[in-house]
Order: structure tokens, then C-alpha cells, then sequence
């Protein structure tokens, strides 16, 4: 280590030795790829990214996002193409590759392909009241994330899209996929979904705020559940830890949930829970923006 | 450390200096923006700074420079 090269700079462990791309391709880390495909035929001969593949069409198949019909010239075919993702952990290891299957939703038009697109989502100010509120409460926070969020939605327009790539049925070539829930990237996408979760708690005895719609609520007795949504990430507080575990378990029941626990992590903000209040700070979100603006600040 | 902003020289349109790219400017900015969720001590300067967005020249972005020389001797004070 040199001067001008402080050990807090480099990334990962100084004893890890030289990591090279023919390290990557034995696959020493537990079937996880550290590059990421440009293209489907790159993906395709890497076990790890084949998995990855197979978990998203699988979360297609469980909510039955569409169904296989034969091309109908009068309507637009929206193209649809993979990307591929590294997941990386706080160190930037890669811990997970990501497939996901997105229309190109550039190419629909207003009128024709959707009409609405508006959905809300929650403001800082919203989230910091609630934060507030429960320190005052000295309650814990939780917090979910739906998988694959925009797959739930029911689409109310006729949107068609073309075969995914490198996944064309043989036998029927040029059928196309007629779409029953939204996918990611179409421009009406987070308003279905946003309306699906927003009706699934209305049933269930929430009350929506008025003014910021993203907030719902629930009384039972004297006790309270206040659930605040943003987009996929839901974070939720009661006054009795037994109202968390019911809510959880309703979500459960309706949507295929991840990564459940106590807030640790959310919207590039580092939440610290204590007994006696809560620290928020934006260590990693600042050493993101310094890395990202290093080539530039260099420059002169 | 480095402080915020230069502590006598006050920032103008400076007309005469040489422009630079809008859009680097401007992603700095917001960046930077979206940081004083948890860190008030950079408001000013940050508030400061865009507003030369218009008529962004080497010397506003030597002071966002500044802003950022100091995010990176004052990051883990845990603020």
C-alpha cells in the first residue's frame, strides 16, 4: 500500500489475492457470475445467469403475466428484451445475479397502449414525520419488499409484446404474448400495481390518508398500524408487535414478499434503531456519489 | 479538512470565465441535493451552487468541487 493509496480506498480484502476474469468463469464463489451480460447469447452459456433466467420466467408463469396468441397485425407489438444485473452487499461483492424480462415501453403510444400512468409515491418529508412519530411512540420500524411488484398489477388495455429473446416458441414463431399484468418498463406499469396493493388493503380494513395516499392506516382497539408504501418497499410500525406480525403474515398470503426485518436500509438512507431514538445517515450514499464524480472533478 | 465554501470570495455569474459542461454540473447538484436529507451542514453551499446552474462556469464548479472535497473529509463523523 502505498502513500497516495489508503487501505480505506481499496474495495474488498487486501488478502484476497489478484481476482482475474479466468477466476470468474471457475466460478469460485457458489455459482454467482461477476460480470454481466450485454446480450441473452452471453448469458446463456453461464449456469449462474441460466438460474437467474429461470427464477424471473417463473415469477411470469406464478402470476400469469400472459398468454400466447397468434399475431394480430392491427395491433403495435411492443419489443421486449433482458437485463441482466449484479446485486451487490455493502463491500460491493456481487452476491446475486438478476434477470429480468423488460417491454420497451418507448415505443407505446398515448391513447392507443395506455391512458394512465400516474401513481403516487411517498415523499421524504412523509417518511421523516413517521420516523419522528415513533421515536416519540419508541416503537420499532419494519420493513418488506415485494418481488417482482409490477408483475401483480392487472394491465385495463391490450398491450401485446413480442417473444423474449432467445425464449421464441418453436413451434409457434410468430405468435405473441397478449399481457394480463403489467411488466416492467411499460409506461403504465406502477399504476396498476399501485392500485392493486392500495384495493388489497382497503379490503382489509385500512383506512388511506388523505393527503399523502401512500400512507395507510389501521386502528384495532387502541392499538395502531401505520404502513407506508413506497412503490415496492413497504415499511410498517405498530403499537403492538403482534399487529406487525399479523400484517406481515397478510402480505404473505396475497404477494410473494422478501427481505423482511427491522429498517436497516431505505432509499439510500442508514437507519439506526436505538432504544433511545433513531440515527439517520448517508455514509454509502456518499461515498457512491464521491466514486461517481471522481472522473469528473479530476479532470481540472 | 476542507471547508464548504471559500470563507471571502463570494460567488457571481462571473461573465467572463469559461463555461462548462451543464450536465455534469447539474448531476453534481443533484446528488448533492438528495444528500441534505441527513446532512443540513451542506444546505447553503448546495443551495448556493445551483443556483449558477443558468451560467455554470469553471469557477461555480471549482466550488462544487469544494463541497464535495469536504463531504470526503467529514464522512464519518456519522452525520
Amino acid at each position: 500500500m502505498v502513500e497516495d493509496h489508503p487501505a480505506d480506498q481499496i474495495i474488498g480484502s487486501t488478502t484476497d489475492g489478484v481476482r482475474t476474469r479466468m477466476s470468474f468463469q471457475d466460478n469460485n464463489m457458489a455459482m454467482i457470475s461477476q460480470l454481466e451480460p450485454k446480450s441473452i447469447n452471453e448469458a446463456i452459456i453461464d449456469d449462474s445467469w441460466i438460474e437467474a433466467i429461470k427464477e424471473e420466467l417463473s415469477q411470469f408463469e406464478r402470476n400469469k403475466v400472459w398468454n400466447l396468441v397468434p399475431n394480430n397485425q392491427s395491433k403495435t407489438i411492443i419489443g421486449i428484451r433482458w437485463v441482466f444485473i449484479n446485486k451487490l452487499d455493502e463491500e460491493g461483492k456481487v452476491v446475486r445475479n438478476k434477470a429480468r424480462l423488460v417491454a420497451q415501453g418507448y415505443n407505446q403510444q398515448e391513447g392507443i397502449d395506455y391512458d394512465e400512468t400516474f401513481a403516487s409515491v411517498a415523499r421524504l418529508e412523509a417518511i421523516r414525520i413517521l420516523l419522528a412519530y415513533d421515536v416519540h411512540k419508541r416503537i420499532k420500524l419494519f420493513q418488506m419488499d415485494v418481488k417482482s411488484a409490477f408483475l401483480n398489477g392487472f394491465l385495463n388495455k391490450e398491450v401485446y409484446v413480442s417473444q423474449p429473446p432467445g425464449f421464441i416458441n418453436e413451434e409457434k414463431p410468430n405468435h405473441v404474448f397478449k399481457l394480463t399484468k403489467a411488466l416492467y418498463g411499460l409506461k403504465q406499469a406502477p399504476r396498476p400495481w399501485y392500485d392493486r396493493l392500495s384495493t388489497f388493503l382497503i379490503e382489509n380494513g385500512f383506512s388511506r390518508g388523505k393527503i399523502d395516499t401512500t400512507l395507510f392506516r389501521k386502528t384495532h382497539n387502541s392499538d395502531l398500524l401505520i404502513v407506508q408504501v413506497y412503490v415496492d418497499d413497504i415499511i410498517f410500525v405498530a403499537t403492538k408487535i403482534k399487529m406487525c406480525e399479523d400484517f406481515s403474515n397478510l402480505m404473505q398470503s396475497e404477494f410473494e414478499m422478501s427481505m423482511m426485518g427491522e429498517l436497516g436500509f431505505f432509499l439510500g438512507l442508514q437507519i439506526q434503531q436505538h432504544p433511545n431514538g433513531i440515527f439517520i445517515n448517508q455514509e454509502k450514499y456518499v461515498k457512491d456519489i464521491l466514486k461517481n464524480t471522481k472522473s469528473m472533478r479530476q479532470k481540472s | 479538512m476542507i471547508t464548504l465554501m471559500h470563507p471571502s470570495s463570494s460567488l457571481d455569474r462571473d461573465e467572463s470565465g469559461k463555461s462548462i459542461s451543464k450536465k455534469e454540473y447539474r448531476g453534481m447538484i443533484g446528488s448533492l441535493l438528495y444528500l441534505t436529507a441527513s446532512r443540513p451542514d451542506i444546505v447553503f453551499a448546495v443551495g448556493l451552487s445551483s443556483r449558477f446552474q443558468i451560467c455554470a462556469k469553471e469557477s461555480h464548479l471549482s466550488a462544487v468541487k469544494r463541497i464535495f472535497r469536504y463531504l470526503v473529509g467529514t464522512i464519518d463523523l456519522g452525520l
